[in-house]
């Protein structure tokens, strides 16, 4: 069991760099005009980690995802940053599951995510560049996490209830 | 089908809306005035302030790590030598209030009118 479950963390892990790597070749903000607004397929992997797995499970797979995408394409203020919304969003998520089905559907815990990986961000950014100027980049960021979280929540929702059509569990 | 949506959604959604409609609302109306400034921040420190006036024209180059273009009551982010290129991205500036931040070069490009202090509010 403990394999399985080590296997599967892996397999998710690869899912969720790829998954960014994907996402860098089409810029979301060449065609939205709101710098810095990306897709965020990765965190389709972080909601189905928190709903299948476990929360330290997700929490190990957010931190690695971010590490290995970081030392194929980024630099280290993308870790930075990347680290403070990817945790930042996976705590939101942990938070709001605990409450999916009654108060709220994968839908609004995605967006809830997403909005809290935009915030995490930011606060990366004024750490790192010890002005609260950035901050003006937020109101956009957040109003795009509506959509876009829509998105990933839906994606999410699809591949659960695919898999239980096929009674896949893990 | 777990996406059914709930109550909680609309309010999760609203919220954020919110949170940006008030975050928008602090920065507009934390500047004032006629007068429109251009600065230049590197490493938290002011590199230059300018005023800009319908005349204004003039290149800012930072080692060539940035290059910054001040034409008239506009200025903007137009080079940069770092990857993710968010700040050129951002465009041309023209009101009091925006700003372009470069990152990986920790330069922040923006427009203060009179009073624009963004920082008091945000800290």
């Amino acid at each position: 069991m403990k394999t399985k479950k080590l296997t599967l963390c892996g397999l998710l892990t690869a899912l969720a760099v790829v998954l960014s790597l994907v996402e860098r070749l089409f810029p979301l903000d060449a065609v939205v005009p709101v710098p810095g607004v990306k897709l965020g397929l990765a965190n389709v992997v972080t909601l189905f980690a928190l709903t299948r797995v476990s929360a330290r499970d997700a929490l190990a797979v957010v931190v690695c995802r971010v590490a290995i995408s970081s030392l194929l394409m980024g630099s280290v203020t993308a870790f930075l940053f990347s680290l403070f919304g990817g945790l930042l969003s996976l705590i939101v998520m942990w938070a709001l599951l605990r409450a999916e089905g009654t108060f709220c559907s994968l839908l609004g815990v995605s967006v809830a995510g997403a909005a809290a990986h935009n915030i995490g961000q930011v606060i990366a950014a004024i750490i790192w560049m010890q002005t609260g100027a950035v901050v003006a980049y937020l109101p956009l960021l957040l109003v795009m996490s509506v959509p876009l979280g829509l998105v990933t929540g839906l994606t999410c929702a699809i591949v659960l209830s695919h898999m239980k059509k096929i009674d896949f569990n893990v | 089908m777990r996406s059914k949506l709930k109550w909680g959604d609309f309010v999760i959604i609203g919220v954020v809306l919110a949170l940006a409609v008030a975050i928008a609302a602090v920065l507009a109306l934390s500047v004032s005035g006629d007068q429109l400034y251009a600065e230049v921040w590197q490493d938290n420190e002011l590199i230059e302030r300018v005023e800009l006036t319908e005349s204004t024209d003039r290149t800012i180059d930072l080692d060539g790590h940035n290059v910054i273009v001040l034409s008239g009551r506009t200025a903007r982010m137009q080079s940069a030598d770092c990857r993710d290129q968010v700040c050129v991205r951002t465009g041309t500036l023209t009101h009091a209030g925006q700003v372009a931040v470069c990152l990986p070069n920790r330069v922040v490009l923006r427009l203060t009118g009179d009073t624009g202090e963004i920082d008091a509010i945000v800290s």
